[in-house]
């Protein structure tokens, strides 16, 4: 998958869990979005693992800074 | 336990004699809790003599017990990655990590301060409000969870001083320092967000660098996210432990 696609997915996680539409980019970070607090990361990433249907290690989750890591994260698990 | 972890609980046990706010000692670690589920709600001090599978399942049935969800802090040297799978069956999941960086000199470069900005303590109620919206804004996301009265009460401990930047006659910086056993904790370091990446906290925090080491502290230490990890470390602090806030969820 690419990593277009993987962000056009995520957008529908991200609007899910932050319960807000936005216009996603691998830049797009916690300084972003207001309701991305530090629970919110771990739900989101939660949510993530269903949707892709992937695991990611509990601690590698709090190391994700940006939409870009995730993506990253995502990709690799796929491969 | 080193002087950048002593600092944060120190600092936290400070907190707690603040009104509202109650510190209970259990035998293998302190909590320290503000009424209303405003901050703190921390778990702080596990007696790292006891074994991770023991004092973990221990916290999640006190936390469970007494319907609590504190964030629980402790030093990754302690409780890591090994414990991935103890943790996962006690509920408890890292949600951020803390870096503890220290340094033991001012700034090496000389400080200009530009003509429209001022450096000074935050004391009176309009100033400690700013302050309050700041860390608000800050620290808390979108939920009001940090009681202005705190910083109120604090402004009278003799261990703690509040100072700001000032950028026409508006707060853009501020910071919290936390003075005990000659060492200095610097804590709710904030920007606003219109002026952040703009050399504001570097230059309120070199310059209470330089006063702290001519007053004879020994030693600056902070507790640093990712995000302003960099500019910490470009400061001149140095990396020194890491910290992992766990919640039960």
């Amino acid at each position: 998958m690419s990593s277009e696609e993987i962000l056009e997915k995520l957008k529908k996680v991200y609007a899910e869990i932050f319960k807000e539409e936005m216009a996603l980019t691998h830049e797009t970070s916690p300084n972003d979005i207001g309701s991305w607090d530090s629970l919110n990361h771990v739900l989101l990433i939660k949510r993530i693992e269903e949707e892709f249907q992937i695991e990611i290690d509990l601690f590698e989750v709090i190391e994700l800074k940006n939409t870009g890591d995730i993506v990253n994260a995502i990709q690799k698990r796929l491969v | 336990m080193d002087n950048i972890e002593k600092n944060l609980y120190d600092f936290y046990r400070v907190l707690a004699e603040v009104k509202n706010i109650s510190l209970v000692k259990k035998e293998d670690f302190e909590l320290i809790q503000a009424k209303n589920n405003l901050w703190p709600q921390l778990i702080f001090n596990l007696n790292q003599q006891k074994n991770q599978n023991e004092i973990i399942p221990e916290i999640s049935r006190y936390l469970a017990d007494y319907k609590l969800s504190p964030s629980i802090v402790a030093p990754d040297e302690y409780i890591s990655k090994n414990h991935s799978e103890l943790l996962k069956a006690s509920s408890l999941i890292p949600v951020k990590v803390l870096m503890g960086m220290n340094t033991s000199k001012g700034s090496k470069e000389n400080i200009k301060m530009p003509a429209d900005c001022e450096i000074c303590e935050l004391k009176n109620k309009t100033q400690l409000s700013d302050f309050s919206m700041l860390i608000q804004r800050e620290f808390f996301s979108s939920k009001k969870d940090f009681g202005e009265e705190i910083l109120l009460e604090l402004k009278d401990s003799e261990e703690v001083t509040m100072t700001g930047l000032y950028k026409d006659s508006t707060l853009v910086s501020s910071m919290l320092v936390f003075i005990k056993d000659n060492i200095a904790g610097l804590y709710f370091i904030g920007t606003k967000k219109e002026n952040q990446k703009k050399g504001y906290a570097s230059l309120l925090i070199r310059s209470g660098l330089n006063q702290l080491f001519k007053t004879g502290i020994k030693e600056v230490v902070l507790h640093a996210n990712h995000n302003s990890f960099a500019l910490y470390q470009k400061i001149g602090f140095e990396v020194q432990n890491k910290f992992i806030v766990y919640k039960k969820v």
